[in-house]
């Protein structure tokens, strides 16, 4: 059997082409903006490289998100991986896995590109004086990670459901109908999966009615761990499926 | 080498050898290749090799030593007794087919004679 | 011998089309055997699901007493795990990962495969021509050290000196007990290497015969069999 380490490491170094190529682009376009800043206003400010960059950043993330799940997408139905003798569930995980970790890798990146650029002006960076500063990281870190796995694993379920459902219809060669599939897939869950959210949301809900009245932020930090949660459930949940749909119905193209 | 597909392989094979035996290309006590090799050189199944040389260390043509291959026998009798069942067959062969077309023996015998001699006038041209 | 593969009253449907039905087969370890069949007879598919890619069938597919789809992944190297490589990287690149990702692969068995079907490793695979692509799959299939090999068309549409190099080199290096499954369509490619038949038609196994069997008892080329057996059908090229 393949050693799900091996697996996995191979994963992350395939997955991390497309973080570089988007920092890549990411710097080109910082270039290319400087360079026009440079001509149309005669001079660069400390700060603009920093500037600049963190507003492509948002850009960047969205991309790097797209591009991992297609990536991750692409895992399931091809050969070359779903030929390898491991276990579903270990694949899956490593993959699932490989994604998240170049999205962390992304950041990281990210953070210390802006720390280089950002370092002219590091002498008026003060550190917010606060003891919650731990609680306010971790707990946000946490629930954007939770989101993005979310994420992740609620798109292999929409295309693998889609995979499954395709298998009982008769063959059609049209990418159109299959993405109608898709499509048609992703509202039903969404509006299952909201049905049965709108009723834990207004359970969690109470968890954050404290924040609303109190003139302090940092209970905020308890519910942000909750929300969290509630997200790793809803991974949980949707990697059982993903897991059962790969074992049983999804076949290597 | 050209194999005849109507015919079992393995039969093809042992008829190749038989002749490379008979022409000297194989002498007594001679090894014969490996088995991959001849696979590999007569374009046929490592399986279908193996039956064919069973068959001829059956039939002491073949001698087989452990670990060291098969050789070519060097019993002098093997090799006479090989020689004329190989010719024989032949000879077989043409018989039946000449007495297909109603030549009686002595008919034959003419026939043949007159063919050997034709060729021998060619080759002394 | 013993037996390698074992199938089972096999049945297959997908998008409400049955694609095999009730197969019975078996295959003796250390042979060659052709499977043949005309296109969208079912070959591939069969292959597909050996091999553990195609799921959902009915029925029970064994290897070596093995009938879990992870077992059977670990027991049969199959060409087509190379379909959904990217073909913008180098072969060297490539080989890398299955060297990484398959613990049975043999670098050494791949180098002097590479070597025997003179591969230029530092091309990318999408700049191979057909013949050269389908070497670097045998290459690449043979590499792994697995009881089972099973090859999909390899002949499909390649130049005769490929094809001869293909079919040495499966000679020269198949393992003395692993068994290779060649599908064709084109018999007279293999004939000459094959140790039995499979032939799938309309779905269904309708032969499972010795090649030599078939010569020497029905006094027939496998080709002119395998013709008698589709007679009647229209048979393609």
């Amino acid at each position: 059997m393949t050693s799900s380490i091996k697996l996995m490491r191979t994963m992350i170094r395939q997955k991390s082409s497309s973080v570089h190529k988007v920092i890549g682009l990411q710097l080109l376009a910082l270039v290319i903006t400087l360079i026009i800043q440079l001509w149309q206003q005669g001079h660069i400010n400390a700060m603009d490289p920093v500037g600049f960059f963190a507003s492509y950043g948002m850009l960047a993330t969205m991309v790097i998100f797209v591009l991992l799940a297609l990536r991750t997408e692409h895992i399931w139905t091809n050969s070359v991986f779903r030929l390898i003798p491991i276990t579903d569930t270990r694949l899956y995980i490593s993959n699932l896995l490989s994604t998240f970790l170049n999205f962390v890798y992304f950041l990281i990146l990210e953070t210390i590109i802006t720390g280089l650029l950002g370092s002219l002006d590091l002498a008026d960076f003060n550190m917010p004086n606060t003891s919650h500063l731990f609680g306010y990281v971790t707990s946000g870190i946490a629930l954007i990670f939770t989101l993005l796995l979310v994420g992740w694993t609620f798109i292999s379920m929409v295309h693998l459901l889609g995979k499954m459902i395709s298998t009982f219809l008769p063959e059609t060669k049209q990418g159109f109908i299959q993405l109608v599939l898709y499509i048609v897939v992703f509202f039903l869950l969404f509006f299952v999966l909201s049905t049965i959210d709108n009723t834990i949301g207004n359970y969690v809900n109470n968890f954050f009615s404290p924040v609303y009245s109190m003139g302090t932020l940092y209970q905020i930090i308890g519910p942000l761990f909750i929300l969290s949660g509630f997200m790793l459930l809803w991974v949980i949940l949707f990697s059982l499926i993903n897991i059962y749909l790969l074992k049983y119905w999804i076949e290597a193209k | 080498m050209k194999f005849n597909d109507k015919i079992p392989i393995y039969y093809q094979i042992k008829q190749y050898i038989y002749r490379e035996i008979i022409i000297n290309n194989l002498q007594p006590g001679q090894k014969v290749p490996a088995v991959r090799q001849l696979a590999v050189t007569l374009t046929v199944n490592a399986n279908t090799i193996q039956r064919a040389l069973r068959e001829l260390i059956n039939e002491k043509v073949l001698i087989s030593r452990r670990g060291k291959g098969n050789f070519v026998t060097t019993d002098a009798e093997t090799l006479t007794n090989l020689k004329r069942n190989v010719v024989e067959d032949q000879v077989s062969n043409l018989y039946d087919q000449l007495a297909a077309l109603k030549i009686t023996p002595d008919e034959m015998l003419k026939y043949l004679n007159n063919y050997i001699n034709s060729r021998k006038e060619v080759h002394h041209d | 011998m013993t037996e390698i593969l074992s199938i089972n009253d096999l049945s297959y449907k997908r998008n409400l089309t049955s694609i095999l039905k009730q197969v019975n087969c078996s295959a003796e370890s250390g042979s060659i055997i052709g499977l043949l069949g005309a296109n969208g007879a079912g070959k591939t598919t069969l292959m597909r699901l050996i091999s553990g890619a195609a799921k959902g069938f009915h029925g029970e597919i064994s290897i070596n007493g093995n009938t879990q789809d992870i077992e059977r992944k670990q027991l049969v190297s199959f060409s087509h795990q190379l379909d959904g490589v990217n073909s913008h990287d180098r072969m060297e690149k490539i080989a890398e990962f299955y060297q990484a990702v398959y613990p049975d692969f043999s670098e050494s068995a791949f180098k002097r495969l590479a070597e025997f079907l003179e591969l230029d490793l530092h091309q990318r695979l999408g700049n191979l021509s057909k013949g050269n692509r389908m070497k670097f799959i045998i290459a690449i299939t043979l590499s792994r050290q697995v009881q089972l090999y099973l090859l999909d068309e390899p002949f499909d549409g390649i130049d005769s000196m490929s094809r001869k190099k293909i079919i040495a080199s499966i000679l020269q290096w198949k393992p003395i007990d692993a068994t290779i499954l060649i599908s064709d369509h084109h018999v007279d490619d293999v004939a000459n290497i094959l140790d039995a038949v499979l032939i799938i038609k309309d779905k269904k196994m309708v032969v499972s015969e010795k090649a030599d069997k078939i010569r020497e008892e029905y006094g027939q080329s496998i080709e002119d069999y395998y013709e008698s057996i589709y007679t009647g059908g229209k048979d393609n090229d």
